[in-house]
């Protein structure tokens, strides 16, 4: 069991915040911690899943055709995955919307099916899209606290500060999303810097 | 349990994927390009890292230069020499061949080595320093010293001294080539790993006002050239250049040049040592040796002296009878 | 030749499989995501009319919804009233009809601003909501709050309700408009005025 497989997403090689994958849903989902979670969550389940079978499979894969091939199994299980939530949590349906059926084409899962799972075994592929799965949670919880605080005055919907708080309604705007993200990304190089120093 | 919807899906995207797979297959089959297949293959051995260290954009363009001679076969630093053996056996040739090559800085102008026109106050970056003016050195050609090349090391080989030089760890560099792009002043150089003397200078400019400015710079005296045995060195452009290929590591001219701008790694240096037992005295080596360094009679053992011998090796190519060591 | 065949059978393979999950997947998520839908829908009316238990549709603009019992007036009605997408006649425990709740769809700063309104027999309203819209977050999305939807309450359904900047008066048929938001509230609004039109048609 390679563990380092299953920490290198977490934090070395970040989705987020090193790698620069998935931004779409990155910045558009974040106006609040909980949403930043949810679409988390349903991503690392795709991932996982995508991850596990295409490695099952990859020997039976003829590599001319490997990426209609990946898309079909991606999209068969964001489409699964979508309408378990429409059935049984209609509430996290309804405020990640539109960005489920985005999960297909978030390019995180599309590049670890190519560049992990096609060429390594189920197991450790399932690590790999455990690790990056939390390492894009991670990353997604943190920009929608950060975006959350100052645009709503609340995290995961839990009020913060008195009545007479007005938000910085710039932050839960596209605007402020890039703005959080590129600061967050700074930092992150900050600490890298630091940690090689 | 409705089983239209679920054979309606099956038909449509079933037959989709039919026509898909057959159109890419003809596709690709109209549109094929003519691809060595040793590149495929080499890309297959390759770590799939798409990191760039080879100074490719991608293991894909690095198979590719690989397949075309471009690029050496153990040049996938991320791979190493597992990745390299396998690459080689690909390409048919031995791993060992192709001449590992590191980057070496050729300035030795410290601060207090060469003196400053201003004081530069601004961004902490080669790159800015040098749009003030050619930056702060007296000396144009000089290393500025703030780091540009370490910054781009992805291998971390590159280290600035407090007196801003830069100097590159050969054991740590892959010569991936981002240090020589990005130097400004472009006075980062590929040499051969087994190369220990170097013109540590990269002054075009003549004589006396050179030494003004900088006391390690090369003056153009022409000095190293006439000592140098084996015409390895030759004053082009008022500046010395070693000929790698002629030079021996003998380290004479690092010993005769006035300024010390030759930079030689004399804890490198070889010593020759004639085996007593195989010496069958025919002298070949005392004749070729530039320093005169070995003694001995016609038919008698001969000797080297460790004090004179530059470690050249002309003595060890010579000898019939394989009776020279050099360590 | 063959290799066409090859990939053009291998992906076909793939994709029926997908399929055939897929299929089945939606059999299994079918009825519980319908009643979700429906429950959805029910609660939204029962917001605006909290006095009732039950809706019938009674003109609808989507002419295949399930339980649809058309009013003679109601094609006539939605054809001349296109932001007009839905009227429920609205029934008490015991079946009598008390009011009507509509969906409307009137255009707002983003566009359609899908607004759900609530009112008695006598035109009184009794609340509304706002459900889908694209309007700014922080300011015309604050229609969406509590505090703006209460202004409604107990005003006329006389088609005449005003959109104001000051505070309203007591007795007034008006709401203030939220501040940077007036193109927002006079949407919502013009969709609660439909209700005069919805009495007119269908009393």
């Amino acid at each position: 069991m390679k563990m380092k497989t299953l920490t290198n997403g977490i934090f070395k090689d970040n989705p987020i915040f090193v790698q620069l994958l998935g931004m779409c849903p990155t910045l558009a989902v974040t106006t609040s911690a909980t949403n930043g979670f949810a679409m988390g969550a349903a991503t690392t389940v795709v991932l996982v899943l995508a991850n596990f079978v295409i490695s099952l499979i990859r020997k039976l894969i003829p590599n001319k055709i490997r990426i209609p091939i990946f898309i079909v199994v991606i999209a068969t299980f964001v489409t699964m995955v979508g309408l378990f939530l429409k059935a049984y949590f209609p509430e996290i349906d309804k405020s990640l919307g539109l960005f489920i059926p985005l999960i297909v084409v978030n390019c995180l899962i599309l590049a670890r099916a190519e560049a992990f799972a096609f060429k390594n075994g189920p197991v450790e592929s399932m690590l790999d899209g455990v690790g990056m799965g939390l390492g894009f949670t991670l990353a997604l919880t943190i920009l929608g606290i950060v975006r959350e605080i100052p645009g709503e005055g609340s995290v995961f919907g839990i009020k913060l500060f008195p009545e007479a708080f007005e938000p910085a309604v710039i932050m839960i705007l596209p605007a402020g999303a890039f703005l959080a993200l590129g600061l967050l990304l700074a930092g992150n190089n900050v600490l890298k810097a630091r940690k090689h120093k | 349990m409705d089983f239209k919807i679920i054979v309606n899906s099956v038909v449509s995207l079933g037959g989709l994927g039919l026509l898909f797979g057959a159109g890419l297959a003809f596709a690709s089959k109209k549109f094929a390009v003519e691809v060595d297949p040793r590149v495929e293959l080499v890309n297959e051995a390759l770590p799939a890292a798409n990191c760039g260290g080879c100074g490719y954009p991608g293991c894909m363009a690095f198979a590719t230069a690989v397949v075309t001679g471009e690029a050496p076969v153990n040049g996938c630093p991320v791979g190493g020499a597992e990745c390299a053996a396998k690459v080689a056996e690909i390409m048919g040739v031995d791993p060992s061949a192709g001449e590992p090559q590191v980057a070496k800085v050729m300035c030795t102008g410290a601060l207090g080595v060469c003196k400053e026109e201003f004081q530069y106050h601004g961004v902490d970056s080669c790159l800015a320093a040098n749009m003030i003016s050619g930056g702060s050195k007296a000396c144009q050609f000089g290393c500025i010293g703030f780091g540009s090349c370490a910054d781009v090391c992805p291998f971390d080989a590159i280290v600035i001294q407090d007196n801003h030089l830069a100097w590159i760890d050969p054991d740590k560099c892959v010569a991936c080539g981002k240090c020589v792009d990005i130097c400004p002043k472009h006075i980062i150089h590929m040499v051969p790993k087994e190369q220990f003397v170097v013109v540590a200078c990269s002054n075009l400019e003549k004589g006396g006002h050179v030494k003004k400015n900088c006391e390690e710079a090369c003056i153009a005296c022409g000095i190293c050239e006439r000592a140098c045995p084996f015409d390895a060195i030759h004053v082009e452009n008022n500046l010395a250049t070693i000929d790698y290929d002629k030079c021996t590591n003998c380290m004479i001219c690092a010993e005769k040049c006035p300024t010390k701008a030759i930079v030689a790694q004399f804890d490198k240096r070889k010593t020759a040592t004639i085996i007593d037992d195989k010496c069958i005295g025919c002298t070949i080596c005392k004749k070729v040796c530039p320093v005169g360094a070995i003694e001995g009679e016609v038919k008698g053992v001969h000797k080297v002296d460790p004090e004179k011998c530059v470690g050249c090796g002309l003595c060890e190519q010579k000898c019939p009878r394989d009776a020279i060591n050099m360590n | 030749m063959k290799d066409i065949f090859k990939l053009g059978i291998i992906l076909f393979l793939f994709c029926v499989v997908s399929a055939f999950a897929l299929g089945l997947t939606n059999e299994v998520t079918k009825d519980p995501i319908a009643e979700n839908v429906a429950e959805a829908n029910r609660q939204s009316r029962i917001a605006v009319f909290p006095d009732a238990t039950d809706f019938t549709l009674i003109a609808s603009a989507d002419e295949s919804v399930e339980g649809y019992e058309p009013h003679p007036n109601a094609a006539s009605f939605i054809k001349e009233n296109p932001i007009v997408s839905e009227v429920y006649l609205a029934l008490d425990a015991s079946n009598t009809p008390i009011g009507y709740v509509i969906k409307t769809l009137p255009n707002g700063y983003g566009g359609a601003v899908t607004t759900i309104i609530g009112f008695t027999m006598d035109g009184v309203i009794t609340g509304v909501r706002v459900a889908d819209h694209q309007e700014t977050p922080g300011l015309g999305a604050k229609a969406k709050t509590e505090d703006y939807y209460n202004q409604y309450n107990n005003l006329m359904a006389d088609g005449n309700i005003q959109v104001i900047k000051e505070d309203v008066k007591e007795g007034q048929n008006a709401i203030t408009a939220i501040t940077s938001a007036t193109i927002t509230s006079k949407a919502v609004t013009s969709g609660v005025n439909m209700s005069k039109a919805v009495l007119d048609a269908f009393k």
